[in-house]
């Protein structure tokens, strides 16, 4: 078997809400993926029609290339874990791994295997309350991946943990899902997770897909503004082209003046040209080159591994991510702020109005 | 001591079996914005609610500047409560909410007006003051529940996870905005958070939990320049790697320790010769580079892109390496021989619970 996930045009409504709007994409055999929005995007509603919770109203769901509308969940060959993952707290770890399945041997060895493989089978005869959020957290998952299903369908798995555990087990569940040769979708609001754990990212919105790739492509070169921004911290400034010099273009820029940008086609006349804040470079002393801008600094918050510094430059406000060793910057310093032009993100001015593109909900 | 410090003496608190509180002492001075951490279940709430008179120690004094005040009731105690579920009255306008401490304080009306008017002005809040709360964003509802414990005269404000209910985007530019209005007040603020990076940016200090007891109380920059023990080099800043190791050399605070991967790394302590120890390097500390140079050789095992960062793990004779890194460098792919070396490493005795009980962090 080859468990690919096809979804086709896919709508969905409550009453008068729209929650999915013909949506698309294809999951390969084996593959990580990660379905990346905020609240109310719709991952969930997408994820329970996949798994055969929800209909849509209309669209299709292919599974292995077979259209499995008229496929009861159960008989679909993939396993749902829920956000929140009640475990049944009156049935020991065993009981709960091993309830639904048949008592075939066969299957019970195989959740003893799944035990071990989540390193609890020694708390086996324990209970939930007795465990920690992670063990718990193991524990659910094991129950899913107990039914020997080859795809798993998992909401927010890990939105209950804090940071470190968090961090802990997203990379332990993608080991897990690779040795066993899983199908996972797995849905989360957090960008970081799903960066650093999919083979391929989609990024929902409001019913939409905005982008779909792999984690260094919608970083790197995200689809839209709004795909920029969910991604990480990112600054913006509206900007007008007014001219080219060699393979650069020229903006002008309310309380900058000038910006150089690597040269792009058809962007229109006014646009928003976007830093990642890791991109910004802050210097003690000027260089000769364009796009240097003098400000100064408003405020450095030490983050451990790198500091945060906002710029004042002209009234506008410029976040710099300064890693570890970097200058020595403080407050009320006088700095020269850098903008490289081969990383601006490069956006034409959105119709909606900026505030707009960028709206969660 | 001033007014509105707040001191703990050897407090304790038990819940049946459970010690919430271990003997705890310390001191928040005025003035301090002072945020506590730790993992779920090391007495972060237990703290708080000892200092607000929600929950009474079993044993030990607390202090709000000079006033014990073990036996005054909350609303005495000139603290304001904030939590994570905003608690402002939905039946009542927003001004009405913001009036309603100074009114049931006795101050009359128009006292009431003046105070709440300051406030508002003080804290920029343009807002409608005949709407009700769930007309307004989780944001600038938590922002009037905050604005109405100070117009209710709270020289100390104990925030309980104010911001883990709010749009995270909000949150940063709320966190910032409350820290400049607190500091201009001149308020003392205990702050909860289970979010390490909001602890780090608006602290002054930072009480680190574990276990009931205060594990360190120090300056952001200080937990990371010099953690007390292997616990606050795994809490804080991620994934940390510990090694076992002997000191083979010793000057001063500097020792060479000998952590069985070939070759001995320097790292930073005070120690003897031939000691057990423990060594930590946080990721940001292991630097990597091609195969051909001089270092510690492994092998590149994962390279996740973490956003604005990678984090590359390494096998090392049997051990794991995790490592962070600004950029990727091209030899940098699953499977390459590479060198590694510390660039800096922090040395502790060798813990009697050993190693692996030593940093459990749940």
């Amino acid at each position: 078997m080859m468990p690919s996930i096809e979804v086709k045009d896919l709508w969905k409504s409550y009453g008068s809400i729209i929650a999915l709007r013909g949506v698309n994409l294809r999951v390969s055999d084996r593959e990580y993926f990660c379905l990346l929005g905020p609240t109310g995007a719709g991952k969930t509603t997408l994820l329970k029609i996949i798994a055969g919770l929800l209909k849509q109203d209309r669209g299709e769901v292919l599974i292995d290339g077979v259209e499995v509308s008229s496929i009861p969940p159960e008989l679909r060959g993939a396993s749902y874990m829920p956000q929140g993952y009640a475990l049944f707290p009156h049935m020991t770890v065993w009981e709960n791994v091993s309830y639904g399945l048949s008592v075939r041997e066969e299957s019970l060895s195989q959740a003893e295997e799944i035990l071990k493989l989540v390193g609890l089978w020694e708390r086996r005869d324990s209970y939930p309350y007795e465990l920690s959020g992670g063990q718990q957290q193991r524990i659910a998952l094991a129950r899913a991946l107990a039914s020997g299903s080859q795809i798993l369908l998992l909401d927010e798995p890990l939105s209950a943990l804090d940071a470190l555990l968090n961090l802990q087990l997203r990379f332990e569940l993608r080991k897990l899902a690779k040795e066993l040769g899983l199908t996972v979708i797995h849905v989360t609001h957090n960008a970081e997770e799903a960066l650093s754990i999919a083979d391929k990212i989609a990024i929902l919105r409001k019913g939409k897909i905005q982008q779909i790739g792999c984690p260094s492509e919608v970083y790197g070169s995200p689809a839209n503004l709004f795909t920029a921004n969910f991604l990480g911290e990112i600054n913006m400034f509206e900007g007008r082209l007014t001219g080219f010099r060699g393979r650069m273009c020229i903006f002008k820029v309310k309380n900058l003046g000038e910006l150089y940008t690597r040269r792009v086609q058809n962007i229109g006349l006014n646009v928003v040209i976007a830093y990642r804040p890791e991109d910004v470079e802050v210097a003690i002393n000027g260089w000769r080159d364009e796009n240097f801008f003098r400000g100064f600094v408003e405020t450095v918050e030490n983050m451990g591994f790198y500091r945060r510094v906002m710029i004042a430059v002209n009234g506008l406000e410029i976040l710099a991510y300064l890693w570890i060793g970097a200058a020595d910057i403080r407050e009320g310093d006088s700095v020269y702020v850098h903008l490289p032009p081969s990383k601006a993100l490069i956006f034409p001015y959105p119709k909606e109005g900026l505030e707009k593109a960028l709206l969660l909900e | 001591m001033t007014m509105s410090s707040v001191s703990m003496v050897e407090v304790s608190k038990r819940y049946g079996d459970i010690v919430a509180l271990d003997s705890v002492s310390l001191e928040v001075e005025e003035g301090e914005y002072v945020c506590v951490i730790g993992p779920s279940g090391s007495g972060k709430s237990t703290f708080l609610k000892i200092i607000a008179g929600i929950v009474k120690p079993d044993e030990g004094e607390v202090y709000i500047g000079e006033r014990m005040v073990n036996n005054v009731p909350i609303e005495e105690r000139g603290v304001g409560i904030v939590m994570q579920d905003i608690l402002l009255f939905p039946h009542m306008t927003l001004w009405g909410n913001l009036t309603y401490g100074p009114i049931v304080q006795g101050a009359g009306y128009s006292k009431a007006e003046a105070i709440a008017r300051e406030v508002v002005g003080f804290m920029k809040l343009t807002l409608r003051t005949r709407a009700y709360p769930d007309e307004l964003s989780r944001g600038d509802q938590q922002k009037v529940a905050i604005a109405r414990a100070i117009v209710a005269g709270a020289r100390v404000l104990l925030l309980d996870e104010p911001f883990a209910s709010i749009d995270p985007r909000a949150a940063k530019r709320l966190r910032f905005e409350l820290k400049q209005l607190t500091r201009d007040l001149g308020l003392t603020v205990i702050h909860v958070t289970h979010n390490q990076e909001e602890a780090l940016s608006v602290a002054d200090k930072i009480i680190v939990m574990r276990r009931g007891r205060v594990e360190q109380f120090d300056t952001p920059l200080r937990l990371f320049s010099e953690p007390r023990t292997p616990f606050i080099v795994r809490f804080l800043g991620g994934e940390a790697n510990f090694f076992e190791g002997r000191v083979v050399k010793s000057e001063e605070n500097r020792v060479v320790v000998d952590i069985g991967l070939g070759k001995l790394v320097r790292g930073m302590g005070f120690h003897k010769v031939d000691e057990r120890v423990i060594y930590a390097v946080r990721p940001e500390h292991v630097e990597i580079s091609s195969g051909e140079k001089d270092g510690i050789e492994g092998v590149v095992e994962e390279v996740n892109l973490m956003g604005f960062y990678y984090r590359v793990v390494i096998s090392v004779d049997g051990h794991r390496v995790v490592a962070r890194l600004k950029d990727k460098f091209s030899f940098l792919k699953e499977g390459n021989t590479i060198k590694l070396r510390f660039k800096r490493g922090f040395v502790f005795k060798y813990p009697e619970e050993g190693l692996k009980e030593a940093i459990r962090y749940e």
